[in-house]
This record gives structure tokens, C-alpha cells and sequence, in this order.
């Protein structure tokens, strides 16, 4: 008996290399996303795995109008905070993992007639980098996804809101206590990186 | 505008995220409290270096999730293969096995057959032989009180009575099977009887 016709068979195919041509492409922004909501190497590719399998699943309700960033973003969110309700907590972060390159940020290069640490190199400093991830595993998953959209991916509140599924109104509030928790934990334990510099 | 509500609003102000009119609030409220502004610089620095944090690298590339992928391309080909095959035959045999039940259940009954008894010797006909339609005696008729499944029989109340006519040639005159009995041109009523149960004819 046949099953397929060829023609059903032929699109499938199609449907498949259209969809690993998106793995190939989006791949190092999606292991970005998920090492930023994770904070560790092995969840993060854990993560971008499942939700890519998952993103492969419901693929025929993916809009092709609609960036596939933003679509996969939603089900890479939804799926660690669904993950992380499931398990509780997630594993506490290493912070020796020999992971990040020092790559040079392509944004802005910041010129400072001020001598001391320009907040770049702050921020480029590995110790400092370390304690934003530690500070964000702090965060309830909920507020780090928001935060995390919002200043690492610079997603409009209407952009996030789409995404996690929630209002505008929460993504605010989200975003506000996140960033505030996630100062006041900072604030804590390296009041340095308040007082110097200064922002362009 | 007061010290709390620029406070909840710090964050949508830096994200600029209020309104026209409401950042403008905002902004000339930051202008003159120090400690709102002490507040908003803090959560500045802190979005500053959110979103200066350096690119992550994976490690490896996005060949785990391709092979994972194809992995599970075929074992879900194969399980829609597999489903395909044995769904149909389920679905068969569960329609078999229900007509079989609706036998088994609407058993014959001999007080309220199924049908009439087809049996020559118990049931006598009326044959023509210009008809292979056959006439059966006791006449029957459906009974008002049959079920969809089991029809059952009643006597025919009040039959009319079956009339006999007899053609002057009957190989030659007529074909073999008229579709409607023709009268006159011959043909002449011999008899006519009554239907009656227990009537046999010979």
C-alpha cells in the first residue's frame, strides 16, 4: 500500500532542508539565548537541542512573515521556563568554565578622556562577566528571560511580550524588578561597578 | 509626579518604553531628585553591562542538533509507516467484529423471523408462467411492530382476492414474461378465490 505520494514526499524534503538550513544559520544566536537563560555550557546546549527539536515539531505553524528569531525565541523561553519550573532549581553555575572567548564587541568602542576603566572594559573584564551570569542565575527565570531579551537582545517590550506570551504591563514590571534585583545583587558584591566610568 | 511612581517607571524611561508625555515627566522629575536620579543612573549602568556582555562561542556546531534531528525524522517515518499498517487492519477487523456482533445479537427468533420461510413445502406459491414472481401463501405483511434490525411478519388483513386468468395460446401470444397482465384479446377469469391460511394449490 502506498502511504506518501511522491509529491507529499518531495515537500517534506523541501520543509526538512528549509529547516536545517535555519538550525545552520540561527544556531550561534540561539546557544547565545540559551547560554545567557542557562548560564552554563552543558544547559545551554541541552537547551538550544531540545527547543530546535521542538521548534521542528510545530514548524507547520511557524509564520513565515515573523522573523524565525522571535518564533524561536518563544519556544526556547517558554521550554526553560517550563524546564526550570519542572526541575525547581536549575544546577548552580561554574564559574570556571573555560568557555567564553574574549571576541572584541563590534558596538560601539567607547573613547573616554577619563584614564580609569572605561565601562566597556568593565564589562569585557572576566571577573565582572562572571558575576552579571551568577547575578542572573539569581534572578527567578521569569525576570531573567525578560531582562535578558530586553538588554542583551535589545527586544522591544511588544517584542518580548510576543514572545513570553505575557502583557505589556508584565513585561514591565518583569523587566523593572529583574534589573533591579539583579543591581542590587551586583551592588553587593561589586559596588565598584557602579562608581566608576562613566556611560556614554 | 511623585518619588515612587518614577521609580516603577525607571526602567520603561531607560528602555524608552513610556510615551512622549510621560518620558518628558520623567525626565524633568530626574532633574531635580537626586534621589531618583541616583537610582535611575544605577539601573543604567546595570543595562549597560547587560548588554555589553560578550558574545558566547558554542563549542561545537550545529551538528548535534542535525543529527539529532535526522534521528528523529527516521524514527518518526518509521512509526508513522508502522502506525499506517496496523491502523487499517484495527480498523477492519473492529468493523468485522461488530457486524458480527449485530448477528450474534439479533439471533433468529422463531416466533418473529427475520424473513418469511422460503421453504416450498411449508410455504406454498402462486407461480405464473408468464412471472417468475411468485405469490407466497399465507400472504404477509410487514408488522408496525418490527425493529430496524428484525422486520417481522403478520398475516395481510383483509387480502384481496387473487384472480386467475388462463391465456388462450400461452407460448405463442404473449412473451414470456408480460409486464402487465393483459386482459381481453382472449384471456378469460376461470376462477377466483379468497386467500385462506392453510390453502394449498396444487
Amino acid at each position: 500500500m502506498v502511504t506518501y505520494t511522491a509529491a507529499a514526499k518531495c515537500m517534506e524534503d523541501e520543509i526538512q532542508r528549509e529547516f536545517d538550513e535555519l538550525v545552520r544559520r540561527h544556531y550561534r544566536q540561539a546557544y547565545n539565548l540559551a547560554y545567557r537563560l542557562t548560564g552554563n555550557t552543558a544547559d545551554a546546549e541541552d537547551l538550544v537541542q531540545d527547543a530546535f527539536l521542538r521548534a521542528y515539531r510545530f514548524f507547520d505553524r511557524y509564520d513565515r512573515s515573523m522573523p524565525f528569531m522571535n518564533w524561536f525565541s518563544r519556544i526556547m523561553t517558554n521550554l526553560y521556563i517550563d524546564e526550570y519550573r519542572r526541575r525547581g532549581r536549575l544546577k548552580t553555575v561554574s564559574l570556571d568554565e573555560p568557555l567564553l572567548t574574549d571576541e572584541g564587541e563590534e558596538g560601539t568602542p567607547l573613547e573616554l578622556p577619563d584614564p580609569g576603566l572605561s565601562p566597556l572594559e568593565i564589562a569585557l573584564d572576566r571577573e565582572y562577566v562572571d558575576a552579571i551570569e551568577e547575578g542572573l542565575q539569581q534572578l527567578p527565570p521569569e525576570f531573567r528571560t525578560a531582562v535578558v531579551l530586553a538588554d542583551s537582545y535589545g527586544h522591544s517590550y511588544e517584542e518580548i511580550a510576543e514572545i513570553m506570551g505575557t502583557s505589556i504591563g508584565t513585561v514591565r514590571s518583569r523587566i523593572h524588578r529583574g534589573r533591579k534585583q539583579l543591581r542590587d545583587y551586583l551592588m553587593k558584591k561589586y559596588p565598584e561597578l557602579f562608581e566608576r566610568g562613566d556611560l556614554k | 509626579m511623585n518619588c515612587r511612581y518614577v521609580q516603577s517607571h525607571l526602567s520603561a524611561y531607560i528602555d524608552m518604553e513610556l510615551t512622549g508625555w510621560e518620558q518628558q515627566r520623567v525626565r524633568a522629575h530626574l532633574e531635580c531628585c537626586l534621589e531618583c536620579s541616583a537610582e535611575y543612573e544605577t539601573l543604567r549602568r546595570m543595562k549597560h553591562l547587560m548588554r555589553h556582555l560578550p558574545t558566547v562561542v558554542p563549542l561545537r556546531g550545529p551538528e548535534a542538533v542535525l543529527q539529532r534531528l535526522h534521528r528523529q525524522r527516521v524514527v518518526e517515518q518509521g512509526r508513522r509507516r508502522l502506525i499506517w499498517r496496523t491502523r487499517w487492519w484495527r480498523y477492519a477487523w473492529g468493523a468485522a467484529a461488530t457486524v458480527a456482533l449485530l448477528f450474534w445479537f439479533s439471533a433468529y427468533d422463531e416466533e418473529n423471523p427475520i424473513r418469511p420461510m422460503q421453504s416450498d413445502a411449508l410455504n406454498p406459491t402462486l407461480t405464473s408462467t408468464y412471472s417468475s414472481r411468485a405469490v407466497p401463501l399465507p400472504l404477509l405483511q410487514r408488522s408496525p411492530n418490527s425493529s430496524l434490525i428484525n422486520t417481522r411478519y403478520e398475516p395481510l388483513q383483509n387480502p384481496a382476492p387473487i384472480e386467475i386468468w388462463i391465456a388462450p395460446n400461452p407460448s405463442t401470444l404473449y412473451p414470456s414474461q408480460p409486464a402487465v397482465m393483459p386482459t381481453g384479446a382472449g384471456w378469460q377469469p376461470v376462477d377466483s378465490f379468497q386467500p385462506a391460511f392453510g390453502l394449498q394449490v396444487k
